[in-house]
């Protein structure tokens, strides 16, 4: 069963494929140059002790965001 | 005849851009393993086949289209100087990204070369490139090379040479190249046609542009592209198409126009990497790893002769040093002698290895959990370290035992080397010009202004720089290694809070080694609001010319030891750390403050890479250390010099007044500004007048000292001691930590004042004289007169 979800409900070791970047503006074009576009497989690596921001591998690398930009983000789980 | 030709190297962040610069350049320049670190464009000078070639090398960037200052630094420089060939670096083993820039480039039409670097990395991690099929679907020169041990450098060079003879961007062959171009699909490109076309007919673009590049950044709301056609005639009906042409699009795909063009570019990218590369996946556990790592010679030996040391230190480390002791007393070392090989050598390799027995048993645990299924395996090295580095629960006291084993370090190696410099200056070289005037029988002025001026004064700003070189080292070894972007990932939450960034931490960082570089890293940063409180508060990370004044200070008053959680530390240890700590509390205290004052509103994102770790180099973290503790010997050559001379003349005028009495004028001008320091408890015009030229440079405080306070004493050329009891007889200990405290928060030097002017401007440099000095009086008046209030003294 696929569901959308935004990548800050994803828990560490859960991956998705994007299907959304919401947003517009300098943010949202910097997660598009970084990789982050439709179809690209997404993994959650981690979260920082502190609870954010959070440590995905995209493309084959890792990026670290903030949840509120995670929330942008919608995967398919 | 040599021709000039410039050749721009431009690639993602930690591609190895400036490793390949130094390669080709021969210069010194350093390279860091965080986002971020060539902030400015750097040049240098290469020649090859009878080509004189001009190299500057520029900051990382992800895209063409700039996010934050450095990038536009990059961005403005290929899209606007245009250089003759532009080489873009990639790291092979993260292609996809990569490309990313260099399809932009290509789209650009820009005469260029891509290397693939890193390539042995690739291999390592069983990459196997099709660089020649990558390079027939783009149509331009790709070279694999590494520039760790200098592969694939003269091939880069002739290919340079070889796309400067004929050219391969859009302008030698007027868009001709048989370059592809990215299709964005039929309705895209039917429009982009037409708005190229739309955009020749109405304006005249500089001949240096390709049109259809133009159309797209254009449709892309490219800030910088937009601001260059509003210059031109017509621009009005050519923006107002646009922005039909975008609203089109949108209605059509429901994206907008900048998501429909970068998922077409990384879509395009996607299908050259999928049939170009393919990954030998060999998933190696941590225990393959280490393995693979000790069994070359150099790594296995160290590890083990360093575990066997180490375990020796830790059981009889007081025994080893005794012995030691005891052998070159045995020899009739010299104390110098002895200092260097026993105090710094093997007490050094002491504290170092130490920590090794730890490391090794830690390995064999998670070697041991890994093999027990506890844990699973990773993809790479890095990934076993981030485990641990970046995990929820060891991750910050991990964090925060890296900084305090680090300065532990640089402290215990610096002090005795500290020692040999300080007897180097006031036996050796004071010694031999005592000599030197004596026989040429010099006035009596002549001895004072060489011994009690230039010796005293720069002299007790040498002595330091054992201390400001072992920063540096280990600041060098924490940002080549990988680890400070770890560290902004761990501490983001808690920057957040107070009102910064997670980025703001490595120029933090940076700081306590040396402002300058650290408020030019502040550059990294995207929002200009996070860059200028993160400039402001700057100046409280205690950098190191600060720490001679502690030093000096914890030396002369706070001797000793006390019981801190049941562990005995040492008085002057302790002091000196709550000083960095004050230091950083009131960073965090102002910053909360400016955050919700002057910088009220929204928060910035947080948008990072994290690189993989690497071993930083031998050569690479040498480089950088000497580099920047240079800096610190010219000034003390040069600047420290000319204000102890001066300083010196100030305290020997008027003719025939005591040198450095009250009489002189030096004692005019401090006893005119002590009464603002006597509720500091340190109204004596001496320390004044020495705070007053720190303005100049923080250690300057202790090369003024160093002259006023030194006796008038020819035949003891006053080294420390005398400086020691000069203050002792001043000072009590609690006004001595106030004006610590002072020295630690006051106005920062005249250097950073300027880069900070130069930075963000001449109001802000101006504000931030002000508000430390108020910060630094406030803080120092309430430790003194708090302290008497308690009942210290």
């Amino acid at each position: 069963m696929v569901t959308v979800k935004s990548l800050d409900e994803l828990k560490p070791k859960q991956k998705g494929i994007i299907v959304k970047i919401k947003g517009s503006g300098a943010t949202h074009r910097r997660l598009l140059d970084m990789g982050l576009v439709k179809g690209s497989s997404i993994d959650v690596e981690r979260v920082a002790p502190l609870g954010d921001p959070i440590d995905v591998r995209i493309k084959g690398y890792h990026l670290s965001l903030r949840k509120e930009e995670a929330s942008n983000i919608l995967v398919e789980v | 005849m040599a021709e000039k030709t410039t050749i721009a190297l431009i690639g993602n962040p930690n591609s190895g851009k400036t490793t390949i610069f130094n390669a080709l350049t021969g210069s010194r320049q350093h390279v860091g393993n965080w986002p971020g670190k060539t902030v400015e464009k750097k040049e240098g000078k290469s020649t090859h086949k009878g080509y004189e070639l001009e190299v500057v090398d520029l900051p990382g960037t992800y895209s063409l289209t700039a996010y934050s200052i450095e990038e536009l630094i990059s961005r403005n420089y290929v899209v606007n100087e245009k250089p003759d060939v532009v080489v873009d670096i990639l790291d092979s083993t993260n292609l996809e990204r990569n490309l990313y820039l260099a399809i932009q480039l290509i789209e650009m039409g820009a005469n260029m070369v891509l290397a693939f670097n890193m390539s042995d990395l690739a291999d390592s991690e069983g990459l196997e490139i099709n660089t020649d099929l990558i390079s027939r679907y783009l149509n331009v020169p790709i070279i694999k090379t590494s520039a760790r041990d200098g592969s694939g450098l003269d091939e880069l060079k002739d290919a340079v040479i070889d796309v400067l003879e004929s050219g391969n961007g859009y302008e030698r062959d007027e868009g001709r190249s048989g370059r592809p171009t990215i299709n964005y699909g039929k309705e895209v490109e039917e429009h982009l046609e037409e708005f190229t076309e739309y955009i020749t007919g109405n304006i005249e673009i500089p001949e240096k542009y390709n049109p259809r590049w133009v159309a797209i950044k254009l449709l892309e709301g490219d800030e910088e592209i937009i601001k260059l056609v509003k210059e031109l005639d017509n621009s009005r009906i050519v923006l107002k198409e646009s922005r039909r042409l975008q609203n089109h699009l949108k209605a059509i795909f429901g994206e907008d126009v900048e998501t429909i063009v970068a998922d077409a570019r990384y879509g395009f990218i996607h299908g050259i990497v999928m049939e170009s590369v393919e990954r030998k996946r060999r998933e190696k556990s941590f225990s393959d790893h280490v393995r693979k790592a000790v069994s070359k010679p150099f790594w296995g030996i160290s590890l083990a002769v360093g575990s066997i040391l180490g375990l020796a230190f830790l059981f009889a480390g007081g025994l080893i040093m005794e012995s030691a002791y005891g052998f070159l007393e045995s020899v009739n070392s010299p104390e110098w002698l002895t200092l260097i090989l026993a105090d710094t050598i093997l007490a050094g390799l002491g504290a170092i290895t130490v920590y090794l027995p730890f490391m090794v048993l830690f390995f064999i645990i998670y070697a041991a959990l890994e093999g027990g299924g506890v844990i699973g395996g990773a993809d790479s090295l890095s990934d076993h370290i981030d485990r641990v580095a970046m995990n929820r629960v060891i991750g910050i006291p991990l964090f925060l035992l890296l900084m305090l084993i680090a300065f532990n370090l640089t402290f215990e190696v610096a002090a005795p080397l500290s020692d040999v410099v300080d007897w180097f200056i006031s036996d050796v070289v004071g010694g031999f010009v005592e000599g030197l005037l004596f026989s040429v029988n010099a006035p009596g002025w002549l001895l004072s202004l060489a011994l009690d001026g230039a010796v005293a004064g720069v002299g007790s700003v040498l002595v330091f720089v054992p201390f400001i070189f072992m920063m540096f080292l280990v600041i060098a070894i924490l940002e080549d290694s990988g680890y400070m972007a770890r560290a902004a990932f761990v501490m983001d939450r808690f920057m957040h809070k107070i009102g910064l960034h997670g980025k703001s931490f490595i120029p933090l960082i940076l700081g306590f080694g040396c402002n300058v570089p650290a408020i030019m890293a502040t550059r990294v940063l995207e929002s200009r609001k996070d860059r200028i409180l993160t400039i402001l508060i700057n100046p409280f990370m205690s950098c190191g010319a600060r720490l001679p004044v502690y030093l000096l200070f914890a030396a002369a008053f706070f001797t000793g030891s006390i019981s801190v959680f049941g562990f005995t530390v040492s008085t002057e240890t302790a002091v000196i750390y709550s000083l960095y700590l004050l230091g950083m509390g009131v960073a965090i205290v102002i910053g909360f403050i400016f955050k919700n004052t002057l910088f009220k509103g929204l928060s910035s994102p947080f948008v990072m890479e994290l690189p993989p770790y690497r071993m930083p180099t031998l050569r690479g973290v040498l480089t950088h250390t000497w580099e920047r503790g240079w800096l610190f010997i010219r000034k003390a050559g040069t600047l420290i010099f000319a204000v102890v001379i001066f300083i010196w003349f100030l305290a020997a005028l008027p003719p025939g007044v005591e040198y450095g009495s009250e009489g002189s004028y030096i004692g005019d001008v401090g006893k005119f500004i002590s009464p603002v320091f006597a509720p500091l408890g340190f109204g004596d015009w001496r320390s004044s007048v020495s705070l007053f030229f720190g303005f100049v440079a923080k250690e300057v405080v202790v090369g003024s000292m160093g002259v006023l306070y030194g006796s008038g004493d020819v035949e003891t050329p006053s080294g420390e001691a005398t400086l020691v009891g000069a203050l002792q007889g001043t000072f009590t200990p609690l006004s001595a930590y106030a004006f610590l405290v002072f020295v630690l928060l006051y106005v920062p030097c005249m250097v950073v004042v300027a880069t900070i002017k130069r930075e963000i401007g001449w109001r802000w440099a101006l504000f931030t004289v002000v508000y430390t000095t108020v910060v630094a009086w406030v803080a120092a008046f309430i430790v003194y007169q708090g302290g008497l209030l308690l009942g210290f003294s």
